[in-house]
């Protein structure tokens, strides 16, 4: 029965030893080629379990800063710009929505909503809303979803500064200097 | 004494049994630890690295909007510290932002630049340089949708016609489906191709986009709507180079048929664009990088300009 018993032991014991030894060629082995086993063909394998699509407000930039686009993209100067300021014709039907709502929209209420007016009222917002993370988690119909200015200034700058001048004068019935067009075509001339 | 033989005599090869248990527990423990450390995957988190936005058409760079001179200046890449550098990085924040040698050009991010180009050619989106590794970008999503602005608003019937703007939004994934970062290039004096391009980023699409060379791409294949990363091929068709009537330039907005494209955090690619006798040169749509972008959470393989 000793001897059985030994016998059991020792083989015991070989099994184990052996089958360290196989771990260990396996992992060496395995690091030496340094090819770690081949991955699925995509990350994503099933579109139900699938990362949602980013969230993204227009008047939100990709850093999470509020942000409009300059309406006058002219290629003038300042001063040029300045002499013949270009405005926007949803303007001022935006700056009564963000009046109504409480914003500061003009410096001077006697005077048109102008460019001057847009940056300062983005530049308010992000010094009251500086949390770029938290900004950027807006979505892209913010209206009725965000409180407070930024909800204010969404709100408002969705239901007008998306709209065309054609809109505007759909909506007004009030021509502007961009509809109804001007149809006087010359020929094209080269690049500047 | 039967039984006391049989329990003297198979005491010890359960003791030899249970350490062998033991100690076979312990590798099967280790080896699921090896297997799980294999097959788990882990990605490394970068601070910042550069991706280039290729040309969106084809032809030659005939502005370099924002040059920013004289300050910030630093010696010519490839003329030397006699020349200054025409092209520095453009900063749209600083304190004289548009002063381009041909004249004021706004941008509406950073490293303003026009391709002159045939009306009707192809505006294609396209990057470069991501990174394909294990720890670099898989994929992502990406949208295209129009920007309101006083020239970008005349209708394509009127005498001052300039073209729409287009902005494209590009967010980029890691192979475990997180989102390390985005960008945004600007386009302008287009005629958008509105099946993909929305007319707000309200009603905008988002597309999946995968890294055409990463090491695990982001969609499977029946998902994958573009690939970038893959120069000369691919890309994303939004639009076409429009024809700005030749009444634009009485209301102060550029003529004739060019692609504009700009970018954030962008820095023109100057080495390229400057030629040594003084014009701009040929970029190729897909194939040239016009911007060097410095984004964060990847390691970028751009060419530095320092």
């Amino acid at each position: 029965m000793r001897t059985r018993s030994k016998y059991l032991s020792a083989a015991l014991g070989i099994v184990v030893v052996g089958g360290a030894v196989a771990m260990g060629v396996w992992a060496l082995t395995s690091s030496k080629a340094d090819q770690p086993p081949p991955p699925p063909a995509a990350a994503v394998t099933d579109l139900t379990n699938a990362p949602a699509p980013p969230i993204r407000n227009q008047f939100i930039d990709i850093t999470g800063r509020f942000f409009v686009v300059p309406w006058d993209d002219r290629e003038l100067g300042p001063e040029q710009k300045a002499a013949n300021p270009w405005y926007n014709p949803a303007w001022e039907q935006f700056s009564e929505c963000a009046t109504k709502g409480g914003l500061q929209a003009k410096l001077d209420p006697s005077k048109k909503f102008s460019q001057v007016d847009l940056d300062r009222l983005v530049a308010q917002l992000n010094r009251e809303y500086p949390d770029a993370e938290a900004n950027k988690q807006i979505p892209a119909q913010a209206t009725g979803k965000v409180r407070g200015d930024a909800g204010v200034f969404l709100t408002c700058a969705e239901e007008w500064l998306t709209k065309t001048p054609r809109q505007m004068y759909e909506l007004t019935g009030v021509p502007n200097q961009w509809w109804p067009p001007t149809t006087d075509v010359a020929s094209p001339s080269p690049a500047r | 004494m039967e039984r006391s033989d049989r329990q003297a005599s198979t005491h010890p090869p359960r003791r030899h049994g249970g350490i062998a248990i033991l100690a076979g527990t312990a590798l099967v423990s280790i080896a699921v630890l090896l297997l799980l450390m294999r097959t788990s995957p882990t990605v490394k988190a970068y601070a910042s690295g550069r991706v280039a936005v290729l040309a969106g058409t084809s032809g030659t760079v005939s502005t370099l909007a924002c040059y920013d001179l004289p300050s910030p200046s630093r010696p010519h890449p490839l003329l030397g510290s006699s020349y200054n550098d025409p092209f520095p990085p453009c900063n749209m924040t600083d304190s004289n932002p548009h002063d381009g040698v041909t004249g004021p050009h706004l941008g509406t991010f950073s490293a303003p630049t026009d391709i002159q180009a045939s009306s009707g050619s192809g505006v294609i989106v396209q990057l470069d340089y991501l990174p394909n590794d294990s720890n670099g970008v898989a994929g992502g999503y990406a949208i295209a949708y129009e920007q309101r602005t006083g020239c970008g608003s005349y209708d394509p019937t009127s005498a001052y016609w300039n073209g729409r703007k287009v902005e494209v939004d590009i967010t980029h994934y890691n192979r475990l489906s997180q989102q390390l970062n985005g960008q945004s290039i600007m386009y302008e004096h287009v005629n958008p191709d509105n099946s993909v391009v929305g007319t707000n980023s309200g009603n905008a699409t988002w597309f999946r986009w995968n890294n055409a060379y990463a090491y695990q791409m982001l969609w499977p294949p029946y998902a994958q709507q573009l690939l970038f990363n893959n120069t000369g091929l691919g890309g994303w068709s939004i639009a076409t180079v429009a024809q700005p009537k030749s009444g634009a330039k009485d209301v102060g907005c550029s003529t004739g048929a060019h692609l504009h494209q700009d970018a954030t955090s962008g820095e023109y690619n100057h080495s390229q664009w400057w030629s040594t006798s003084g014009g701009g040169t040929y970029a190729t749509a897909r194939v040239s990088d016009m911007q060097y972008v410095t984004m964060s959470g990847i390691i970028g393989t751009a060419p530095s300009n320092q």
